[in-house]
């Protein structure tokens, strides 16, 4: 077997199932409600977990006394910090969290201090009020600029020079000179200090955005047992089966033949599936009771020990020529990450700047992006992983540019928009991009120009936005393709079905291979017992790398059978191709054989099964840490622009969102239903985190953790079927698989400004605070009223 | 502490015991193995849990087992009976109204309950009967689009 | 879940029984879509509940002569959808359309959710705005309490523990009358920032010969805006008016700062909204 690793550039006409709106090889699993989840699972005698969680967000915990707890009928155990591991985890930029605070210190209202395990979750429940805390309470800060202070009296980090950094490496820098700072990363191209000097206009404003959850259906749910060899077998509902076994294995320091990871569906995302600090507990209460341990989130603590996306306070500063050009940028963007940064949001330092950094070319441009400690909750990665932050900053910003010289916002941006051969912010030379088309669709499906009328208290506007994104080369993909004798494929994967449809994706790339209808594919998953090694279904990276992966497995197997069909026919290998489950020669097409024969033909003499194997990665180069300037520092770079129209109730400050164009730049779409799918559910994830959710926090307590008051839109809030339209208008990128570009995260970016614009269009009222909740733009038009 | 409880499921009749503080999303899922009923926000909220009293819609998780008592209980795995996909089903594949799948269920028996009383649904109609079942993955619209098709299927077949 | 045990009556007279015998640690169950949210989050932590929902007798809509009747266990969609309400009460059935989703009101009931008594209930204003009285029942008999005197406080009514109410009872409106209610909320389906429910009847020459104006989300319970009904007695209703009726209403509202929003846009709220559901209800009286 070979392990290859291939590009492809076939034409979009000549592919068979790529390109196509092909069903989901899912559905059918899902419509008729067979499709398990984790929870759908559970077995006879299985116990259950709760956790004792601080109720203080900043404290010492001085003794535990669980002899109450204990004691109580039907209590099987209980685990504390003593029993855990001192090793802090984390992925990219910072390893800061312990499984439990063996530390001694608690940083948030609800960190989990130990694990209470009983025969069921009330009695587990109820033992968790039994258990006596002494807590000797410290300062406690909230507020990512104050924490930021050189002189915060509060450390809440105070050895946080010792930390390492995570797994997956990550580009961001410690910053040992500000206490509570978690992580820095810096841009520097050019000179920002001579653009500002030969700028005509400099336009200056500060963006603040709130906290927001996933809000994905399905919460964290684990299992956990040991098998009768001391395997530990962590059955989850999570992403990255092989992360979460790596992470295992370091965290209690178990061979990696001692560890099983096993997923199912998974009930979405958006980010916050990734984080292993849950597995760590109920793999704690299995191992050390020898028994089957359920721990399952109630909403509340799904929030709480989800990665939840950072607020962040930023600043950004522009440097205008009259004639529209951009001739500096200055942005700092400070993000009040939590007590705990590991779960991901130690990067955005870096990632905040993901979504604006290759959309127009800036010739100079510095940035300082920095994660703040406070004692809120912890925070991690969202879709995006706050690149929709960012972006909320500065596509306002160029909104508030063009309005500062005079121009429309279309025109300034098309003035500025990159261009094949730009160089983005970190030093990387564009190419195969397509911002102008997806910029300029947005527009044309939006009818950009063509003033919408107000009807009585409500008025009505229009605003764009554009974003581009970078996959994340984080770790290479592993595929395996089997030849299964009834002419079925089978594809073998190490990451996960999210909902965002990679098992579809795999199955058409092997279909296209094979020349077969998906419905003859078949998609294993979720277990590393008999998936290969794969990193997760993170950073907009499994159609690139999974799927780069499975086309080289699928080329693999095809290869093996056209030698023992090369053999068989007295062909060569060279003059073979397959099409429906049979071999045949190219040159003479009625020469043909299925699979079946092939095998009854070759087991004979030793081959039971042919087996493709293959392989994907991507070298990045190295960067520099004091620029941030790297020649390949993202694989590709896709682009989405969109158009929305709102209306605003004048009397209510009440917004709705009429219509969203988008115009998308995915190169050369796998799968248009799907990437529709994605982008339609992004708008709508959009619409709330920018209108209407938001986690509120009071002294570091999440007092709206519930789906009543954290508010997700419901169809009612979400645009008529018709008023969302979506366009591919990219080109093959020839560096990608069949020409197309990832796109999952890039979905919310550009949604938050393009919306603030809409409603300055409607208003003259600058939103500078994301989400723009009824009531605000309700003071904003107060404010705007009484000033004009 | 558990109690015996009669639930008819899907046409067929049940004896089980459970607690009675036990929802009937929670003795459908716990007690039953009958899983396509998701538990998500645990308040109301989300509609994940939606299964058909009597035909018509309620929340699995605001609703005690033991009030189930007497009424048939139907959940998604009910709905086609013998081979075939009801044309809800049908329209939800060919029109990508799935993705993660977990608030499925509850869509699905959502828009039979509103097909079964409303022939010729507009889309407000569909908007108001899935206002109580959250979706975060799909924007809503080609689920709304699916059920307007299968309100044009199933008037096809009748 | 809070543990507890779930008792079933066989009839009414069981249910009193039940009740009496575990006063003060029994509730009534009954759709239980407000009460079961409430016991989860353990806001009420009783030891029994009674549960009413399967008992016959208790589900029906009845336009008697003296008004309108509907029974304990008439659901909010039996409302919603009744041709008698929608022709008669239609304020009845365009509330119960907003209220919660299809879900919560083909399991709750209207009386239920009255007897809930939250300080974002949909039902109470505009009962309350409508007059309506309660009838309620123990094994010591009947009595009927106007809606007036019911909601005492944050979830707190005149309904005691050993009593089931039966019904509820909107009288008869006199001629030119209408009403309006109409709430302000982030989602369609979400409880109200504010709601303001309002009834009106006009004399011969469009003055207005009463008024009551009722707001729900406000306050600790719902409450009664008598300064602004005052100000519409005996006036034909402009501009100027509406303004004055407004301002005299949130002047009564004693809203808090909640995750629903800041106390001052509450008062805004209740002020777009009064003035709204007010001019609405006077040209509901015109037109009838």
């Amino acid at each position: 077997m070979t392990q290859t690793s291939v590009v492809l550039t076939e034409l979009p006409a000549q592919l068979e199932v790529v390109g196509k709106g092909v069903p989901r090889v899912d559905a059918l699993d899902k419509v008729t409600g067979k499709a398990k989840y984790t929870g759908d699972f559970r077995e006879q005698g299985m116990l259950f977990a709760k956790l004792v969680r601080s109720p203080h967000p900043h404290a010492n915990i001085k003794n535990i006394d669980v002899s109450a707890a204990l004691a109580y009928p039907g209590v099987k155990g209980i685990v504390l910090p003593e029993d855990a591991p001192d090793r802090r985890m984390g992925y990219f930029a910072t390893c800061d969290r312990q499984v439990l605070p063996k530390d001694g210190r608690v940083r948030y209202v609800g960190e989990p201090i130990a694990v209470v395990v009983a025969t069921t979750s009330e009695i587990a429940e109820e033992a968790v009020a039994l258990v006596r805390v002494d807590y000797e309470a410290l300062p406690a800060i909230f507020d990512a600029e104050e924490a930021m202070s050189p002189d915060c009296p509060v450390a809440i980090h105070p050895m946080k020079h010792t930390y390492s950094k995570g797994s997956a490496g990550g580009a961001v820098q410690a910053v040992p000179e500000i206490p509570n700072a978690a992580s820095r990363f810096k841009i520097r191209k050019g000179d920002v200090e001579k653009g500002f000097k030969e700028a005509d206009v400099i336009v200056e404003n500060r963006f603040t955005v709130a906290r927001v959850g996933h809000g994905r259906m399905e919460k964290y749910i684990a299992d956990a047992w040991m098998e009768a060899d001391g395997t530990l077998v962590v059955r989850r509902a999570k992403k990255g089966i092989w992360r979460d076994k790596d992470w295992l294995c370091q965290l209690f320091g178990l061979p990696a033949s001692k560890v099983r990871v096993m997923e199912s569906y998974i009930g979405g995302d958006f980010g916050g599936k990734g984080w292993v600090a849950f597995e760590g507990l109920v793999a704690l209460a299995a191992m050390k009771l020898k028994r089957l341990v359920r721990l399952e989130s109630t909403r509340e603590e799904d929030f709480h020990d989800g990665t939840m996306a950072p607020g962040a306070v930023m600043y950004i500063k522009d440097g205008l020529k009259k004639d529209g050009t951009i001739v500096a940028r200055e942005t700092t963007m400070i993000l009040e990450g939590g007590g705990y940064t590991g779960g991901g949001s130690g990067q955005s330092a870096l990632c905040i700047h993901n979504g604006i950094l290759a959309c127009y070319n800036i010739p100079n441009w510095k940035s300082d992006g920095y994660v703040a400690y406070t004692n809120n909750p912890p925070t991690g990665t969202l879709r995006g992983v706050d690149a929709p932050r960012g972006s909320w900053a500065a596509e306002s910003q160029m909104d508030c540019d063009a309005h500062a010289l005079g121009m429309d916002p279309l025109e300034f941006r098309l003035k500025n928009v990159a261009r094949e051969g730009d160089t983005c912010a970190l030093g990387q030379v564009l190419q195969h991009i397509s911002p102008r088309e997806a910029i300029e669709k947005a527009a044309e499906l939006i009818q950009w120009g063509a003033k919408s009328e107000g009807d009585g208290d409500w008025k009505r506007g229009k605003g764009l936005g554009l974003a581009n994104y970078g996959v994340a080369p984080m770790a290479p993909s592993d595929v395996l393709v089997k030849v299964i004798r009834d002419g079925t494929i089978e594809v073998r994967h190490g990451t996960d079905e999210v909902g965002q449809g990679l098992n579809t994706v795999v199955a058409q790339l092997a279909a296209e291979e094979f020349k077969i209808k998906t419905d003859r594919v078949k998609v294993i998953f979720g277990d590393t017992l008999t998936a290969p090694w794969d990193y997760s279904s993170s950073a907009s990276r499994c159609t690139w790398f999974t799927g780069n992966a499975t086309v080289a497995a699928a080329r693999d197997a095809k290869q093996q059978l056209f030698m023992l069909a090369g053999k068989r026919m007295g062909v060569a290998a060279e003059e073979l191709d397959t099409r429906d489950g049979r071999v045949f020669c190219k040159t003479a097409p009625e020469k043909s054989i299925p699979f079946s024969d092939l095998f009854q033909y070759e087991s004979a003499i030793g081959h039971g099964e042919i087996l493709g194997k293959g392989y994907y990665r991507y070298q990045r180069q190295p960067f520099d840490p004091e620029t941030g300037q790297c020649a390949n520092y993202y694989p590709t770079y896709p682009y989405l622009a969109y158009g929305v129209e709102a209306a605003v109730n004048t009397r209510t400050g009440e917004v709705r969102v009429l219509k969203v164009s988008a115009g998308v730049d995915v190169g050369q779409p796998i799968n248009i239903k799907m990437i529709e799918g994605q982008i339609e559910g992004g708008i709508v994830m959009a619409i709330g985190q920018s209108l209407l959710e938001e986690v509120m926090l009071k002294n570091g307590v999440h007092v709206n953790a519930n789906f009543g008051t954290y508010r997700m839109p419901t169809v009612m809030e979400s645009p008529y079927a018709a008023n969302i339209k979506v366009e591919s208008v990219g080109k093959p990128d020839p560096t990608g698989l069949h020409g197309g570009k990832p796109l999952g995260e890039m979905v919310l970016i550009p949604f938050f400004a393009a919306l603030g614009n809409a409603i300055y269009d409607a208003t003259g009222v600058r939103m500078t605070h994301s989400p723009m909740t009824r009531e605000s733009v309700f003071w904003g038009l107060r404010q705007h009223a009484n000033a004009h | 502490m558990k109690q015996l409880l009669q639930l008819k499921v899907n046409g067929e009749e049940y004896e089980v015991f459970a607690e009675p503080w036990k929802t009937l999303v929670e003795v459908l899922r716990e007690e039953l193995g009958i899983t396509a009923a998701k538990e998500s926000c645990n308040t109301g909220n989300c509609g994940a849990c939606t299964v058909l009293l009597d035909g018509k819609a309620v929340k699995g998780c605001l609703v005690l087992a033991s009030q189930a008592r007497g009424h048939d209980v139907m959940t998604l795995e009910g709905l086609s009976n013998g081979d075939g996909l009801h044309p809800i089903q049908q329209a939800f594949i060919d029109h990508f109204a799935v993705q993660c799948g977990f608030c499925t269920s509850g869509m699905i028996l959502s828009a039979k309950a509103l097909l079964d009383e409303n022939k010729d649904p507009t889309e407000d109609d569909v908007r108001k009967a899935i206002a109580g079942n959250l979706c975060r993955c799909t924007g809503y619209k080609k689920i709304v689009e699916a059920i307007l098709v299968a309100a044009e299927a199933m008037k096809q077949e009748a | 879940m809070l543990r507890f045990e779930v008792l079933h009556p066989h009839d009414l007279a069981d249910a009193f029984d039940m009740l009496t015998q575990h006063e003060g640690e029994a509730k009534i169950i009954a759709g239980g879509q407000g009460l079961m949210p409430v016991l989860k989050h353990r806001q009420l932590t009783p030891r029994q509940l009674v549960n009413i929902r399967n008992l016959s007798d208790l589900d029906y809509i009845v336009d008697g002569k003296d008004g309108l009747r509907i029974g304990a266990l008439t659901t909010h969609q039996a409302v919603e959808n009744s041709a008698i309400i929608k022709k008669r009460w239609p304020v009845l059935a365009e509330m119960e359309a907003r209220l919660g989703d299809i879900q919560t009101r083909n399991w709750g009931t209207l009386v239920g959710n009255v007897c809930q008594a939250s300080p974002t209930g949909d039902p109470a204003p505009v009962l309350l705005a409508l007059g309506a009285c309660l009838k309620v029942a123990s094994n010591r008999g009947e009595r009927l309490i106007a809606l007036d005197d019911f909601f005492l406080d944050y979830q707190k009514t005149a309904l005691k523990g050993v009593e089931i109410a039966l019904e509820i009872q909107v009288p008869k409106q006199p001629a030119r009358s209408g009403a309006a209610y109409h709430k302000e909320s982030y989602r369609w389906t979400d409880s109200p920032i504010a709601s303001v429910a309002a009834a009106v009847t006009l004399d011969e020459r469009d003055r207005v010969k009463g008024a009551r104006i009722f707001m729900q989300a406000v306050c600790p319970a719902p409450i009664r805006a008598r300064q602004a009904e005052d100000l519409l007695a005996g006036q034909q209703v402009n501009n100027g008016l509406l303004d004055q009726v407004a301002q005299a209403t949130a002047g009564v509202a004693c809203p808090i700062s909640d995750v629903y929003g800041t106390a001052e846009y509450k008062m805004e709220m209740v002020k777009v909204i009064t003035r709204q559901v007010v001019s609405q209800a006077i040209k509901q009286a015109q037109a009838a």
